[in-house]
């Protein structure tokens, strides 16, 4: 792999481009060891079972590095801290020799109930020292940095006082840990909340940008929903050209998780990543 | 049409300038509540192009869809033998009675079988109980730890005076069911005509998982009944002593299949 230049904080490597380890790609990828720079994993997929997933993700983290990405961490909740979960994720970190852990900036339920569904936080300073404490908290009982992503949203709490770009960032100098930029995320929730998404995309410390997620999603006319259903769209693409003229050469995964194509389609799109961070290196 | 013995859940009105907890409390209220607040816009704000309340519906419309779809993935025999508009009822009721608790959606519906057996008003409840059991099993199976099988030259090597006294370890990938039906025939690609309507009679069948693949294995009441003493830790001689049957074939079988896990002997 040609060297490139590191541009978080943690020294955590570019990676290059990546896509979603998924089922139904298993077969493929165990027939023929594709050529991909890596693979992000559902980490609560392989949690809590001792079945075929679990064995072919340890054929793949043999050969391919690795990052563990969450939906059930909850880190933005007001219920205690899921310790069990916290250790079972650390051991499948260390188990798969996970390059790092992320979840979102949000929350998944309270009274022990999961929706999983990623909810949104009110962005206020209560909030913001919550959060802080727990990612500080996580932190320590996960012995790394947590990437934290920012989330699609489709409503706002009257209550919020804060941007959700400066609360983002704010968290993360707090409690230091990363941030995995999702731009298409940022693309979604600033059609559906009405914020300029080149100011989100310049308001994240560059520093603490470790990942990067680009996705399709699902126009409604009135909203955008987050589906990863389909090819990147260009403005997106924009968005990401943007990122990586200020921030330099980031670990790029291809989200695509519903109505998913062959293996190849995904790569592809994948793939098309390199050609618009050469175009921002060129500029 | 089936109705549910249990309670529906309603979110109760929460002061807007309340804590993180008390606004989490509340969309989570609103989310999982058969009907929709009417206090939305006390919480979340409009946007350029939907209300408050139409903006918490695209929450309350994600919500069931995803819960119906998690057990639909579990449960594709039961949802194909109910029809999707019975299943996707029976599907909210249980999601609205029995909300995950889990950080993972494989838990989510292992009360399904329990939670249909009080529904009232369903066609054969009995057999949708038994296909759901049967189900669900398949699914404990799928994400049971591995374990290396015995091999037949492994057992051979048990000296033949200790065998009264040897124990064998069943692996851990291994349910064994008694129903009131045959169940797994739906699983067949193609039935006889004459099986479409799968007939009562009782049923014993051993679910384990082979190189990951979840398989099943019907059984004689006779076989069943030894297989399950083995599985409880009783000894080959205690098993065996009042058994009745082909057994030497049942163990060949067995042993092929790939049951056991490991042979303990017991001290005298």
């Amino acid at each position: 792999m040609p060297h490139r230049p590191i541009s978080n904080k943690w020294a955590l490597p570019d990676l290059g481009f990546g896509i979603g380890l998924r089922t139904v790609h298993f077969l493929h990828i165990l027939a023929h060891w594709p050529k991909i720079d890596w693979f992000e994993v559902l980490s609560e997929n392989y949690m809590a079972t001792g079945g075929r997933p679990l064995w072919v993700l340890d054929q793949i983290a043999e050969r391919y590095p690795v990052v563990l990405h969450g939906v059930s961490l909850s880190v933005g909740s007001t219920d205690p801290l899921n310790i069990p979960y916290l250790k079972e994720l650390k051991a499948l970190a260390r188990r798969t020799r996970a390059r790092w852990v992320s979840d979102h900036l949000c929350w998944t339920g309270v009274s022990g109930i999961n929706t999983h569904d990623l909810l949104p936080m009110p962005y206020t300073d209560a909030a913001l020292r919550h959060t802080t404490a727990r990612v500080k908290a996580i932190q320590e009982i996960l012995e790394r940095p947590l990437i934290l992503e920012n989330p699609s949203t489709y409503l706002a709490f009257n209550k919020s006082t804060i941007r959700e770009c400066d609360f983002l960032s704010e968290l993360a100098e707090r409690a230091d840990c990363g941030i995995l930029l999702d731009v298409n995320n940022v693309y979604v929730s600033a059609f559906n909340q009405g914020f300029d998404a080149n100011e989100y995309i310049d308001c994240i410390p560059a520093n603490r940008i470790v990942q990067v997620h680009l996705a399709g999603h699902t126009h409604k006319g009135t909203h955008i929903l987050d589906t990863h259903s389909d090819h990147v769209i260009a403005e997106v693409w924009k968005l990401y050209r943007r990122l990586s003229e200020r921030a330099g050469a980031i670990s790029t995964l291809l989200e695509w998780d519903e109505d998913i194509p062959g293996f190849d389609v995904v790569r592809a799109e994948a793939l098309k990543a390199r050609r618009y961070r050469r175009t921002a290196h060129a500029a | 049409m089936p109705r549910s013995p249990h309670r529906l859940l309603e979110p109760r009105a929460v002061a807007s300038g309340g804590s993180l907890k008390q606004a989490q409390l509340w969309l989570q209220r609103a989310i999982l509540s058969p009907a929709a607040p009417s206090t939305a816009a006390k919480h979340i704000a409009p946007s350029a192009t939907l209300t408050p309340a139409e903006r918490l519906a695209i929450y309350r419309d994600l919500y069931p869809a995803r819960m119906v779809h998690a057990l639909k993935v579990d449960y594709p025999l039961l949802h194909q033998y109910l029809g999707g508009p019975l299943f996707t009822q029976l599907a909210l009721l249980y999601a609205q009675a029995h909300p995950s608790r889990s950080f993972t959606l494989n838990a989510f519906g292992i009360a399904l079988p329990h939670f249909i057996a009080k529904i009232q008003g369903l066609r054969r409840p009995d057999f949708a109980v038994d296909l759901a059991l049967f189900e669900q099993t398949c699914a404990e199976v799928f994400h049971e730890t591995e374990a290396p099988p015995l091999t037949a030259e492994a057992i051979a090597a048990v000296p033949h005076e200790a065998w009264e006294r040897v124990r064998l370890v069943t692996i851990p990938a291994l349910r064994l069911l008694r129903l009131r039906y045959p169940v797994w025939k739906r699983a067949q690609s193609e039935l006889d005509e004459g099986e479409r309507q799968i007939r009562r009679q009782p049923s014993f069948v051993a679910i384990y998982r082979n190189n990951y693949d979840v398989v099943w294995l019907p059984l004689s009441a006779r076989a069943f009944a030894v297989l399950t003493s083995l599985s409880r830790g009783s000894t080959l001689g205690k098993s065996l002593s009042a058994a009745r049957g082909p057994v030497q074939t049942w163990f060949r079988d067995w042993v092929a299949a790939g049951l056991f896990a490991a042979v303990q002997i017991q001290k005298r």
